[in-house]
């Protein structure tokens, strides 16, 4: 009996799991190639040390760490949520990585208070609405989208989004389950179809008439209101923004972020990475190529972004969002919220 | 113990080792029932269970109808353009669901070119009709694929007598040519169900819960992985059943008569030739050309700046793991049946329904079974090291291109056994028999014998699996080595950060790169099939 | 050339061959018949190895080839078969097929066994036909061919006729035994076709449940049958009941019978006396009569049924020109060249 196949994989082991080069950093990513990759090859050029990088979705490369254990290869975990970041804490993958530079640039309820992973970016979930059917006047809060005024008027995505839960955590941790629970119902009550789609289809839904009000995060607006194509342009252009709860603790912000992983072979070159990406230059780099705000303060935002105005933001910590994301879940589930 | 003994036990190994990280992911119940399950059972779990209960009934329907009807056509007509459409009404397989999902979007948004070109209002196709509509289109292949060899095998006697009793051409095809041809079709909706099971991209974008989405949000959300790969195995109990049915169908599968007459193809000519002709444009048009246009033009703005080396390093990778892929899940298959021809005792037969499982699990979840497996048995590898004073290793197997199409042959493996196991049920025992008593051991006799008559499954399987890992994405996008992406996991990229446009060119490419295999390895079946079955099935009478 | 000692076989923990023991000399055609189930095909593929026996010996050619210390794989046998159902290769042509098992050989030998075999199996010119395209005769002949081209020191063949009608099957069987007796070969086959193992068998082996009843000439097999079961089993007749009057005598409502009586029959006990159609004579001019019950008429013979004074039937084979009508009287005689009995009380 021959096994032709495990031979064959044998050669394919052989040919991939030798020959490392001598400075290098290897990253495991949540965040997706096109909007890291830039990024990275920047800080190659920098410095000569080569970043080797793996994309996927977080909660599996989460699972690959473990499973790894001592021997993984990752320097660099990157997530584009505080909650995984706080869970592969949780994990026992990351290490701590107290560096005065960092805490230097990064306010403090923008990374973890023990230095285990550091916010780089910031989103905002913000109310966009028709301006020819809503006054502005008549918004206020996430929570007075819970009003009877707004029944059948509202879009949103599906609650598996983890934009979603995180603004639903941070709406416990605000005020409670039990009142989260009745402000779920009353959306769910609100909404003017069945979540469907991602955030730019809910701008969509909002442009063509389908609803009056929409949830999304800045980013999906300013991405599309800069796109090649004018007709989604048009569609950026008619619908505005509104910044809730500016009145009180401030808009509903999340992170995207990176910790060291706890058995990083390469922790300096990781270190370098993490200085790196807060640098002005990388900084600039998200808020004009991805339209996201710089976690930084002082940094440059790009045009869209600067003609929505500046804004206050939530500085609840953002661990708490990973704590609460599984009530948040359940929340939602409770409240029929698909 | 004797050497065949040894053998099975050998055999029943390697499937042990195919079914590891099935078996990982049906370990979660040693951990003890998750909390949340009460959660779930009060909230989400009935409308996940009737979701998914009704896009697998709608699916299955849906894919019978085109697949059956398509298959016979092919086999038993004759109408304009019948050589294109016996090839063309495989393309769609070559769409991974979730980007044909994400193009139609496109197609009937009110801007997109559907709309733009038909002016009328164009229902959302986002909902559950939607979902079985793109699982259908995308799925309805596998049905033509199985059930058009089926008919082409199938004697021209059978439908005479009928006729001869007086049954027309659709009392022929429900009471003669149908049920004959069930146990391929069955085979074929197997695969169907499964693949609707554990579909996530689809439901997911259209915003409909059903079990797998369900699963995800278990894992993703409350962040209890235990409880979602519990639902994942339940899943899997269900798939088991499922696979237990469409296995007694088989065994009661008749074999053809000998000295059988194909049946000649009867020509359609005229208006109703040419209305066949529209009739079976329709899926292909459906699944594969509005869709490939749409592609085309989201991509055709960057198309010279994204044509680029990188762009050849994707495509390498894919083919690469295709091929790989497809090398190791039809080598193991054709390995475990014949091993199972040779000597048929339980080891054997157990090991070749252990290799069957992967296909029943969500993708993701299949990977984090792998991630696991790979991950201890590295552990080991250390630990062992370590004892015996040897360096350590470091990861042997996790990351690397052997852990990507380890889980990829792991996930399609069901597909070579299933085929090669109905193709090798066709050849009677006696051919082996034959072949030993003049002189031929095992090897030269399958080399022989075996492999030549095999031509249609094998070649069938191949492309199925080739197909299928070109499209995979889950496990490609955990597993994979530092810096190799494909195709699919580009084009998942883009397209989940709802950039259709820059997600189109590589998902141009996953329809093209599946193109070609599916043209030749279809005309390759079809001159086969038409040579050699017609041997086969002289020499194998009824009652062997 | 094939010596089986005591065979035993069992599958899937069912006993299907117990104590089978046999003698083929060189050149003899051998033929296994008996109820179907009562493992004659199982022998068959025991002999060629492909079921490993329990326990037993088979020697062929003198060589052993299965014993509690080896198995010796098919291929290595020297065995051909042929099988029920033909199992040509179909993505082969005909010339293929036979070369098949001499595949080592060189061209010229190989081309010339098979021009050879073609020649003998009356099938000359057909080399390049597929085996689809021939008839089912014309593929028992190759699938022969096919066995017989390796000079296999022992050819065994699975009811080969089976699949052909009856008019072929007859025809090709002797075609097969002309074959088979022209090449020398030492031949074994299973039928459950009476006429096929007359016309072709030298020896014949009765089997039922798994075991060897008698191992014997046909015609022994047919007038000594070892036991009930064979007497049974091959031929027609009846049994008509007596008494043991002596040592060599049985008392039965047709007369006493003279013969060798099995072994502890005792003056007095009961006894069932055979009576083939063949033993029971048509004569208009006996005194004893007996009345027709049916009849079929056979071409040259009519067979009919009788039944006797006391409700007992029996097989009478008569010259096709005397014909008597349902429920008229016959004069009948016996002539029993010698006497087959069996205990009434079991064996």
């Amino acid at each position: 009996m021959r096994f032709p196949g495990i031979v064959l994989l044998a050669i394919t082991v052989l040919v991939t799991g030798c020959s490392q080069p001598p400075e290098q950093v290897n990253v495991y990513s949540a965040r997706k190639e096109a909007l890291i990759k830039p990024l990275l090859d920047q800080f190659s050029a920098d410095t000569g040390i080569t970043v080797n990088l793996v994309t996927a979705k977080a909660d599996a490369l989460l699972e690959r760490l473990k499973a790894e254990g001592e021997h993984s290869p990752a320097d660099l975990l990157i997530t584009v949520d505080a909650g995984r970041l706080h869970r592969a804490k949780q994990a026992g993958v990351l290490q701590p990585l107290a560096d005065s530079t960092l805490e230097q640039r990064i306010p403090a309820t923008l990374r973890d208070p023990e230095s285990f992973w550091y916010g780089l970016s910031v989103r905002a979930r913000v109310i966009v609405y028709a301006p020819e059917r809503v006054d502005a006047g008549q918004l206020e809060s996430y929570e007075s989208l819970a009003d009877e005024q707004w029944r059948g008027r509202i879009c949103i995505r599906s609650s598996d989004n983890i934009y979603n839960q995180s603004l639903v955590a941070s709406l416990i941790a605000h005020n409670g389950e039990q009142a989260t629970e009745d402000w779920a119902r009353a959306m769910v009550a609100n909404m003017a179809r069945d979540p469907v789609g991602g955030d730019r289809d809910q701008i969509k839904a909002v442009a063509a008439g389908e609803c009056d009000l929409a949830v999304v995060n800045t980013y999906y607006l300013a991405m599309m209101a800069s796109d090649d194509d004018p007709a989604t342009r048009a569609v950026a252009e008619s619908v505005a923004v509104f910044w809730p709860n500016q009145d009180e603790r401030g808009v509903h912000i999340n992170v995207s972020g990176a910790g060291v992983t706890a058995h990083a072979a390469n922790r300096d070159n990781a270190r370098q990475l993490l200085t790196f990406l807060t640098s002005d230059t990388a900084q600039q780099w998200y808020a004009e190529r991805n339209h996201e705000y710089p976690a930084v303060e002082g940094i440059r935002v790009s045009e869209q972004l600067q003609g929505w105005g500046t804004f206050s933001q939530d500085d609840l910590n953002l661990s708490q969002l990973g704590e609460l994301n599984a009530d948040a879940v359940k929340v939602m589930d409770r409240a029929g919220w698909q | 113990m004797t050497k065949p003994r040894v053998r099975s036990l050998a055999i029943w190994l390697l499937a042990v080792v195919m079914a590891s990280p099935v078996l990982v992911v049906a370990a979660s119940w040693l951990a003890g029932v998750s909390g949340n399950w009460q959660h779930l059972l009060d909230t989400v779990l009935p409308v996940y269970l009737a979701n998914s209960v009704v896009l697998a009934l709608g699916t299955g329907t849906g894919t019978l109808l085109v697949g059956t009807a398509s298959a016979w056509a092919v086999a038993r007509f004759s109408f304009p353009g019948h050589g294109t459409l016996s090839w063309a009404l495989l393309l769609p397989m070559a769409c991974p669901a979730y980007l044909l999902a994400y193009t139609w979007t496109g197609l009937l948004a009110p801007e997109g070119l559907l709309q733009q070109a038909l002016a009328l209002p164009l229902p959302d196709i986002r909902s559950l009709p939607g979902a079985i509509a793109m699982l259908t289109l995308v799925l309805y292949p596998y049905i033509y694929l199985m059930a058009r060899s089926a008919f082409i095998q199938q004697s021209a006697v059978a439908l005479d007598v009928a006729r001869s009793l007086g049954a027309g051409p659709w009392r022929r095809f429900f009471r003669v040519a149908l049920p004959l041809a069930r146990p391929a079709i069955i085979a074929g909706l197997a695969l169907v169900l499964m693949e609707t099971l554990a579909d996530y991209g689809t439901v997911q974008y259209f915003g409909v819960p059903t079990l797998s989405t369900g699963i995800y949000r278990t894992w993703f959300g409350l962040g209890d992985i235990n409880a979602a790969a519990q639902m994942a195995s339940a899943l899997l109990l269900a798939m088991v059943l499922l696979l237990w049915v469409e296995r007694f169908a088989r065994q009661r599968r008749a074999i053809t008569d000998s000295f059988a007459q194909r049946a000649s193809r009867s020509v359609i000519s005229g208006w109703r030739g040419w209305a066949v002709t529209a009739a079976l444009c329709l899926p292909v048009l459906f699944g594969f050309l509005l869709p490939a246009l749409q592609l085309l033009a989201w991509s055709a703005p960057q198309l010279d700046s994204a044509l680029d080396s990188r762009f050849l390093g994707l495509l390498g990778n894919s083919l690469l793991i295709a091929t790989l892929t497809t090398a190791c899940a039809v080598g193991i298959g054709l390995l475990l049946i014949y091993a199972r021809r040779l000597v048929p005792d339980t080891l054997r037969r157990h090991a070749t329904r252990l290799a069957s499982f992967g296909y029943a699990v969500p993708g993701t979840v299949l990977a984090v079974g792998v991630v696991l497996a790979l991950g201890s048995t590295d552990q080991v590898i250390n630990d062992v090291a370590q004892r015996l004073g040897l360096p350590a290793p470091g990861l042997v197997f996790s990351g690397t291109l052997f852990a990507v199409v380890f889980a990829c042959t792991v996930r399609f493996l069901t597909i070579p056994v299933q085929g090669l196991e109905a193709g090798m049920a066709r050849l009677s025992i006696n051919l082996d028999h034959a072949g030993r008593s003049l002189g031929h051991p095992p090897l030269a006799l399958f080399r022989r014998v075996h492999l030549p008559l095999l031509k249609v499954p094998l070649a069938t399987s191949a492309l199925l699996v080739f197909v299928d890992t070109l499209k995979e994405l889950p496990a490609t996008l955990v597993l994979r080595p530092f810096d190799t992406n494909t195709l699919a996991v580009r084009a998942f990229e883009l397209a989940s950060d709802e950039r259709l446009a820059d997600a189109a060119l590589p998902a141009l490419a996953i329809l093209l790169a599946g193109l070609f295999p599916v043209i030749l390895l279809t005309r390759a079946t079809l001159q086969a099939s038409e040579v050699s079955s017609a041997a086969t099935d002289a020499s194998v009478p009824s009652h062997a | 050339m094939l010596d089986i000692e005591r065979l035993s076989l069992s599958l899937e923990q069912q006993p299907v061959l117990s104590g089978i023991t046999l003698h083929l000399a060189r050149g003899d055609i051998g033929c296994l018949i008996g109820p179907s189930g009562c493992g004659k095909t199982t022998l068959l593929r025991a002999i060629a190895g492909f079921v490993p026996p329990a326990s037993g010996q088979i020697h062929i050619g003198g060589r052993p080839v299965s014993d509690s210390a080896r198995q010796v794989p098919p291929e290595k046998r020297r065995v051909g078969m042929v099988f029920q159902d033909i199992a040509l290769f179909p993505h082969l042509d005909v010339a293929a097929n036979i070369a098949f098992g001499i595949s080592h050989w060189t061209a010229t030998e190989r081309q010339q066994r098979v021009s050879d075999l073609l020649k003998l199996v009356g099938l000359p010119d057909m080399g390049t036909r597929f085996p689809a395209q021939l008839s089912g005769g014309q593929q028992q002949r190759v699938a022969i061919a096919r066995a017989l081209a390796p000079k296999p020191q022992l050819l065994l063949l699975d009811e080969p006729f089976s699949a052909l009608d009856a008019e072929l099957r007859e025809q090709v069987s002797r075609d097969v035994r002309h074959i088979l007796k022209q090449e020398g070969i030492t031949a074994l086959f299973v039928t459950h076709d009476q006429n096929e193992a007359f016309t072709t068998a030298d020896m014949l082996g009765v089997m039922t449940d798994g075991q060897l009843v008698q191992w014997d000439t046909p015609y022994r097999t047919y007038h000594r049958p070892a036991n009930r079961f064979v007497a049974d089993f091959i031929g027609r007749g009846s049994f008509i009941p007596g008494t043991v009057s002596g040592a060599f005598s049985v008392q039965t409502c047709l007369g006493e019978f003279q013969g060798s009586l099995p072994a502890g029959l005792q003056p007095g006990d009961r006894a069932d006396v055979l009576i083939r159609p063949d033993d029971i004579i048509h004569d208009d001019d006996s005194p004893r009569t007996a009345r027709v019950v049916d009849r079929a008429f056979r071409g040259a013979h009519m067979l009919y049924t009788l039944e006797l004074e006391d409700g007992i039937r029996v097989p009478c084979l008569a010259p096709s020109h005397h014909a008597h009508a349902v429920d008229s009287r016959i004069g009948i005689r016996l002539e029993l060249e010698h006497i087959v009995a069996f205990s009434r009380d079991g064996e």
